[in-house]
């Protein structure tokens, strides 16, 4: 084990080939060697950093490292030192396409830890704001996957869609990325005046664009065909076995959403399905993502129609000092589950906080589909586990 | 069973579509858009009403506030009070995020609608509010050792890595 992590990382940073060390004597009939090959970490389809050590039998993958770390930022140690309602704006700078989801996983573990009773509309409105993230991370996934395959039509119309619901944030929150919304007890303040009608004329809108604009334009292309179908196969025990969530799990046919198995907050009072594939290829992962923003429609449907009355803040007094003890918060994430666990020695600031984001279990992904592909396939195989550089690092 | 190319054709007829549409972008900086009431811009102070209470300084994530506070009779009541006579924000770190505007008791400092922070070097964007200035290099607050409580477990004080036989080879 201790040879193997060296290996690696001695590979990494003297930029020697590591697959080189690991089968010094690949040679094929003709007595060709393998290529040993760095993708990134400066790569326009690396999802932000990451660098990939490839060794390439011709054009085909034999084998796949994956270097993390280039965007660490201690976000863990961070929010050690800082009070409990000053760590909300550092959980939005991990996932920067999904921040509500972040912040609200962490606004979970320390209610959990407060035993808070939080006022229905609070908890409403923070599911709504939820599935807007959701809808806001997955339609640019969709539009990235289609850029790296070489289509530069959809990220146009995601990134307007995104636009929109940006608009809405920021009159919601005051911010277009990093919200710092969903606080210890409730949300920051009321949907202001206007905004619930907004809202659901954007909803009425996407639901009749999403079929021109993406399934339309993307369904049924035969180069999209010819680069996803097949490609990232995997199978339902293997996507088990590697503690997959998300879209790369759902794509493979397992049923599984923290949303619906354990449910939080208002998600017991709705109504939705678990979109799943049986494929569990990059084809699948893009039809899984087009439902789920079908789904979120859904609910925010559901939510607007039947928006409780009331406060959306509770009163938890002006310092939060929990007791001593932990809490864990659990919440569906656009990528995948995501968990915070909490731990309190009494005092104004964490003992400890970790991030369990789903990027870094999906990426491990990579070195386990990625050998046998062709070397171009793996673009599309990014775009289905659909990493965020600040998420894996942290 | 449908014809090759046809999918293409279908995507190539929903963009065309799109030609004839209104156009969504705008020139930004010739035009500029409304911002919406709660929109979070630079941060801004308004000295008269400052109690100097130092609740923003304490609770800023980024230590981007400074305060220099001496006691003052500035309303004339005969009694000193405490009065900011220094204030400095530095843009350069602050992250928005709206805590200082939360707490603060009397509402003196609040977002303004600019966010059109930039400089030629870090210190300008230092901003200064009082009538004498704060150096923004000096951290406000200096890191509290923190006591972490006992695990229970002894760590060894020094960790040694079991040796194998490639560490001889090398």
């Amino acid at each position: 084990m201790l040879s193997e992590e060296r290996r690696i990382e001695s590979a990494a940073l003297s930029g020697r080939a590591a697959g080189r060390l690991a089968n010094p004597d690949v040679r094929d009939e003709f007595g060709l060697e393998t290529l040993d090959m760095s993708m990134g970490p400066q790569h326009p389809a690396m999802h932000g950093l990451l660098r990939l050590i490839l060794e390439l039998d011709g054009e085909t993958v034999v084998r796949c490292d994956t270097v993390m770390g280039y965007l660490h930022r201690s976000k863990e140690k961070i929010s050690e030192n800082r009070m409990y309602p000053a760590v909300i704006p550092i959980t939005d700078r991990i996932d920067y396409m999904n921040n509500i989801a972040m912040e609200y996983g962490y606004v979970l573990a320390v209610e959990k830890l407060l035993d808070a009773e939080i006022p229905p509309r609070a908890d409403a409105i923070r599911a709504l704001m939820n599935e807007f993230g959701r809808i806001m991370s997955h339609i640019p996934s969709i539009g990235f996957l289609m850029l790296e395959l070489g289509a530069f039509t959809p990220i146009l119309y995601a990134f307007r869609e995104r636009e929109r619901i940006q608009n809405i944030f920021e009159a919601v929150t005051g911010a277009r990325m990093m919200f710092h919304y969903i606080r210890i007890g409730g949300v920051k303040a009321d949907l202001p005046e206007g905004i619930p009608e907004q809202m659901w004329n954007y909803i009425e809108g996407l639901e009749q664009r999403l079929q021109p604009d993406f399934v339309d334009l993307i369904e049924g292309n035969e180069i999209f065909i010819a680069r996803t179908r097949g490609i990232g196969k995997m199978t339902q025990e293997k996507a088990v076995e590697m503690g997959l969530t998300g879209v790369p799990l759902r794509c493979t046919g397992a049923e599984f959403d923290v949303r619906k198995h354990y449910p939080y907050g208002w998600y017991k009072n709705l109504d939705f399905d678990v979109i799943t594939d049986t494929e569990g290829d990059v084809e699948a992962s893009y039809r899984v993502r087009i439902g789920e923003v079908k789904q979120s429609i859904r609910m925010i449907k559901q939510i607007l129609e039947d928006l409780p009355e009331g406060e959306v803040m509770a009163d938890l007094g002006r310092r939060i000092r929990p007791a001593e003890g932990d809490g864990i918060g659990r919440v569906e994430s656009a990528r995948g589950e995501y968990a915070v666990h909490v731990v309190s020695d009494g005092s104004d600031t964490p003992y400890r906080v970790h991030y369990r984001t789903p990027c870094t279990v999906n990426m491990q992904l990579l070195q386990e589909i990625v050998p046998g592909h062709y070397l171009p396939d793996i673009m599309p195989i990014m775009g289905l586990i659909d990493p965020v550089s600040g998420a894996w690092d942290k | 069973m449908p014809q090759l190319g046809q999918g293409i054709l279908k995507g190539m007829g929903v963009t065309l579509g799109h030609l004839f549409g209104k156009k969504i972008t705008r020139a930004y900086p010739e035009y500029k858009r409304d911002l919406p009431e709660r929109s979070r811009g630079l941060l801004t102070v308004d000295m008269d009403r400052c109690i100097a209470c130092l609740q923003c300084m304490r609770i800023c994530p980024d230590h981007c506030i400074s305060i220099e506070q001496e006691k003052r009779d500035a309303d004339g009541s005969g009694k000193a009070k405490p009065y900011a006579v220094g204030f400095v924000i530095d843009d350069s770190r602050c992250m928005y995020c709206s805590l200082c505007v939360e707490v603060c008791p009397v509402n003196c400092i609040y977002h303004t609608e600019e966010f059109e922070a930039q400089a030629y070097n870090r210190l300008e964007l230092a901003r200064q509010f009082g009538e004498r200035p704060v150096d923004p290099t000096v951290d406000p607050k200096p890191a509290v050792k923190k006591k972490k409580k006992p695990t229970g477990k002894k760590a060894p004080k020094t960790v040694e890595r079991p040796r194998t036989g490639e560490d001889e080879v090398a």
